[in-house]
């Protein structure tokens, strides 16, 4: 392979390690290993397209876009035609409504009814980690923060024990940048961070337990482990937060990660 | 499909998904459209995917082909994938696009060809490998390569003209114009 031919091929290499156990690149990052001019060039080039990323990656979405889609969604049930935008930000407007109103009615009744039994709200967790994993396949893409990158590189290092090392600032993680979705209304951070020793993806999903008081592993273990859908998983918790991490079923996360 | 599940592949991705129509149809309401078109096509008929690891790569694949069947065919298109790929980066380059704004960066995304801005902008967004866009673009791996090559070029020549420009729309300050003032 040429000098010339290494540079095209790696033209395709997205900025980061997305593509990095991608064998169709390998021959083209060995060469630039040996060849310090083409290492200079594609440092050059990553640092480019890695600035370019990070300024797509700012481009907000139209506040009311997520609510549209779910909302159109759930009016068309499969069978309406095609929603325009403003159809459906009424929908979305007439869903937050309903959602006021069923907020002010579980008020109201009685904190046994309302808060899920134990076991089925972790079970609704893990769900939501494996589905969320499921649908990354390799690394969730964004903008972290300071303190992600930190997180992010400590559990880079395959010394790094989850359960003994791992202490998170919840919100001030979430005030420097961080991957956040939403689970029962809450906020979840994520952070995904490979092992350069399996060279495999792993998830680590942060929730405060403030916001989910009575989440804790069956029979009040320390932690708890399981596998859906290929995917496995370990729970456990600190004094502050919950931490479920999530990874390629057969990868021990329990050995690896514990 | 549960709306759990719906609701965390919306979250999972109508942002990128927002920001490859924005790259496609310049208008913010036209790629407000094409994203709930999408998902409203997932929605009926996406379920039947087995693989939801595969998700993503099918809403990206639907949107441009939700596009492409929504517009015509420009005529620009087709004679200029024979372009030369660009020069070597500077330092100066990388710095510049720190420089700048998010907005300009996605105008200037606009000012290259649409034969090369869409596998460009997949790339950018960073969702995608370049076998997911071959397949998402039914294109050969290597019409990808070169299409990123060139693309890439045509974006770093919009950025030095873009730099140009801003250096033209200076006003110099008057100390620096009345040289040697006070001497």
């Amino acid at each position: 392979m040429t000098r010339d031919e290494a540079k095209f091929i790696l033209s395709a290499y997205r900025p980061g390690n997305a593509d990095r156990g991608d064998p169709v690149f390998a021959e083209a990052l060995a060469l630039a290993r040996q060849d310090p001019e083409l290492a200079a060039w594609f440092a050059r080039e990553q640092l480019h397209d890695q600035a370019i990323s990070s300024k797509l990656a700012e481009v907000p979405a139209p506040a009311g876009l997520r609510e549209a889609i779910l909302a159109g969604a759930r009016a068309s049930g499969g069978t309406v035609s095609r929603l325009g935008w403003y159809s459906a930000a009424l929908l979305a407007a007439a869903a937050a409504l309903a959602l006021i109103f069923t907020l002010h009615a579980r008020k109201s009744l009685p904190p046994s009814v309302v808060a899920p039994p134990v076991r089925s709200q972790l079970l609704g967790l893990e769900s939501f980690v494996v589905n969320d994993a499921l649908m990354a396949g390799g690394p969730h893409q964004g903008q972290w923060g300071s303190l992600a990158l930190d997180l992010h590189r400590q559990l880079h290092n395959p010394e790094a024990r989850l359960r003994s090392e791992v202490t998170v600032d919840f919100d001030a993680m979430c005030a420097s940048g961080a991957r956040k979705l939403s689970f029962d209304g809450h906020e979840v951070v994520e952070v995904c961070f490979m092992r350069p020793d399996t060279e495999l993806w792993y998830h680590l999903y942060i929730l405060r337990r403030s916001d989910f008081p009575n989440l804790t592993a069956p029979e009040n273990k320390d932690y708890t482990k399981g596998e859906l859908e290929g995917v496995g998983f370990v729970y456990w918790h600190d004094a502050h937060n919950h931490y479920i991490a999530a990874g390629p079923g057969d990868a021990d996360i329990e050995k690896h990660l514990f | 499909m549960s709306s759990e599940v719906f609701t965390q592949l919306v979250d999972a991705h109508y942002a990128a998904l927002y920001r490859f129509a924005l790259s496609l149809t310049r208008g913010q309401a036209d790629a407000v459209d094409l994203v709930q078109q999408t998902f409203f096509i997932w929605a009926t008929k996406g379920h039947g995917l087995r693989d939801p690891a595969k998700a993503k790569s099918w809403l990206f694949t639907t949107l441009y082909r939700e596009f492409l069947r929504g517009r015509r065919r420009d005529s620009r298109s087709s004679s200029i994938e024979d372009l030369p790929p660009g020069a070597e980066l500077t330092a100066e380059e990388i710095d510049r696009v720190s420089r700048i704004d998010a907005a300009t960066v996605m105008n200037l995304l606009h000012g290259v060809d649409e034969i090369f801005r869409v596998p460009l902008s997949l790339f950018y967004l960073e969702e995608l490998s370049y076998q997911e866009i071959a397949n998402a673009l039914d294109v050969p791996i290597g019409t990808v390569m070169s299409r990123l090559s060139r693309g890439k070029a045509q974006l770093r020549a919009a950025l030095s003209r873009e730099q140009s420009n801003a250096r033209a729309n200076v006003v110099p300050f008057p100390s620096e114009r009345a040289e040697g003032f006070g001497r």
